[in-house]
């Protein structure tokens, strides 16, 4: 069991995702970065869908009342054990009353904690991952006590693993065309696939919000197309020309445009952009 | 029937097939029918499909050749089974519209220039059709709205609609099924949870299926509200 001492900025438990109910309008879910999510499950031998935690831009105090195993994945932070330095990408061994702090963010968003066989919450519609009015609980709050599966192992690796800084650093968001893109003249699709992005602060597990970075030129506009289905990754266009990337927590159907379609890595690579950050779509065939 | 349909990528998981862009039952209809023989005939290749008003997107498995189930999809399409159905159920689900739950009744009946009670009227006296599930777990899209209940959606949604809430947006009615955001007219609510997602089947309705909104007093809202399993009237069509 772990006991939340303080919870951070906002942080909830995430696996791979909520499959097989989107006919009756319920998200997928799962991780915003499922690549730092698989990579500590990696480090643990865990499986490759057990939850861990998601926080976003401050982590969590955590006090452990049991001999554990962790790994963090994710955005660069400091991390101290008691009072010792954590190193992240790599196995840490927790002793019983340890306490665990883990800071704000240097480079990226989202910082991710897995443990030894998972968090243990109940699985709804196949799913651990946290969505209000689906999961009982939507978010972990100070004082909260976190289920762990009780499993004993000794640490497999010792070494850190070095994670690419493109992960984090590398501007360029790789996208296919998406079902409306044909409907936007060459001059407007020569603007999407050549501009500079910047990521406004509206931006969330639901979606992210982008400006153009260049007072010059108009985002194109484009009209409502009848409701059909939009998953993550969708860049919807918006009669008054604001554009919008669908994330991990979006809904299963919208009435905007359809435009673009962000690749798995390119929404990975997305939900470690701050606000501010600014991003380059790539088209690629 | 046999209609001009256009199958693409939608991504690297998912292939979307577009009907004519209109909005018509018989196009809902053939979508319906089309997505129960995908699942009926080829299970293997899908996650799961997402109908629409005039779409159908197939998340498809990860080793399946894009290229190959298109062209599938495509015999699929004309490949007559004689199994075509329509659905026939119509749900009667019971509204307070009493003004505690009804917020918006007073405001909408200045807007129309009418009663509160014709506003009741109006809308439990049509026969709804389910065109899909989307926008929020368990959120039924309705169609067949009485166009003196067409009303613009509000400039400024709200942070916080009750779960139940029956509302107006545009040319559309609906319901909350959980609690969310909104920017519809809210004029009721229903004791009935439209999302259990801890049932086996979390949603009760099924696109094309009927809805009859039932007027019911305040005492009867929390009676229904109190029972821990509410048996919904489900009545089939030419009984």
């Amino acid at each position: 069991m772990i006991e939340v001492i303080s919870a951070g900025l906002y942080t909830t438990i995430q696996d791979q995702g909520r499959c097989g109910f989107r006919n009756i309008g319920v998200p997928t879910s799962g991780a915003m970065d499922m690549y730092s999510a698989r990579l500590a499950n990696a480090l643990l031998d865990n499986d490759v869908d057990a939850a861990v935690m998601e926080m976003t831009y401050y982590g969590s105090t955590l006090k452990f009342n049991a001999d554990t195993l962790i790994a963090i994945t994710g955005a660069n932070c400091s991390i101290t054990l008691n009072t010792q330095a954590v190193k992240m990408n790599a196995v840490t061994a927790i002793s019983c009353g340890s306490i665990l702090k883990i800071g704000s963010t240097v480079k990226g968003v989202r910082i991710y904690m897995a443990i030894v066989g998972g968090f243990n919450y109940p699985k709804v519609l196949n799913s651990r991952s946290f969505y209000q009015g689906i999961t009982p609980v939507s978010q972990i709050y100070k004082g909260d006590r976190l289920n762990t599966v009780n499993q004993c192992r000794s640490i497999i690796n010792r070494s850190s693993l070095k994670v690419n800084n493109s992960h984090f650093d590398d501007q360029t968001i790789n996208v296919t065309t998406g079902p409306e893109f044909r409907l936007l003249d060459k001059i407007n699709q020569q603007i999407l696939c050549t501009k500079t992005f910047r990521i406004s602060t509206q931006s969330n597990r639901m979606a992210y919000k982008l400006e153009i970075n260049d007072n010059l030129t108009k985002t194109p506009k484009t009209k409502d197309i009848i409701t059909s289905c939009v998953q993550p990754g969708t860049v919807q266009l918006t009669p008054s020309g604001q554009l919008i990337v669908l994330m991990r927590d979006a809904q299963t159907t919208g009435g905007y445009a359809r435009i673009l379609q962000l690749t798995d890595n390119s929404i990975n690579r997305l939900s470690q952009k701050m606000a501010g950050k600014l991003i380059v779509f790539n088209l690629k065939d | 029937m046999s209609l001009p349909l256009i199958f693409e990528n939608f991504g690297a998981h998912a292939i979307l097939i577009s009907w004519p862009n209109e909005i018509n039952e018989s196009i809902r209809l053939d979508i319906f029918n089309f997505n129960q023989k995908i699942h009926r005939l080829i299970p293997d290749y899908i996650i799961e499909t997402v109908p629409a008003y005039c779409s159908l997107t197939i998340f498809i498995k990860v080793k399946v050749d894009h290229h190959e189930l298109i062209n599938k999809l495509k015999k699929l399409y004309h490949h007559n089974d004689d199994t075509t159905q329509v659905p026939t159920t119509i749900w009667k689900i019971p509204v307070c519209y009493d003004l505690e739950f009804g917020i918006d009744l007073t405001r909408l009946a200045q807007i129309k220039k009418c009663t509160t009670q014709s506003i009741v009227e109006l809308h439990s006296q049509a026969l709804y059709t389910v065109d899909f599930l989307g926008f929020l777990p368990g959120f039924p899209y309705l169609s067949g709205l009485n166009p003196l209940l067409h009303t613009p959606r509000l400039t400024k949604p709200r942070v916080v609609v009750k779960k139940g809430s029956v509302a107006i947006g545009g040319k559309q009615t609906g319901v909350y099924p959980i609690e969310s955001p909104g920017g519809w007219h809210i004029i009721g609510r229903t004791p009935i949870s439209f999302f259990n997602p801890h049932d086996s089947q979390p949603s009760f309705i099924n696109p094309l299926d009927k809805i009859r909104f039932q007027p019911i007093s305040k005492t009867d809202f929390d009676y229904i509200k109190k029972q821990q399993k509410y048996k919904i009237i489900k009545v089939l069509q030419n009984d």
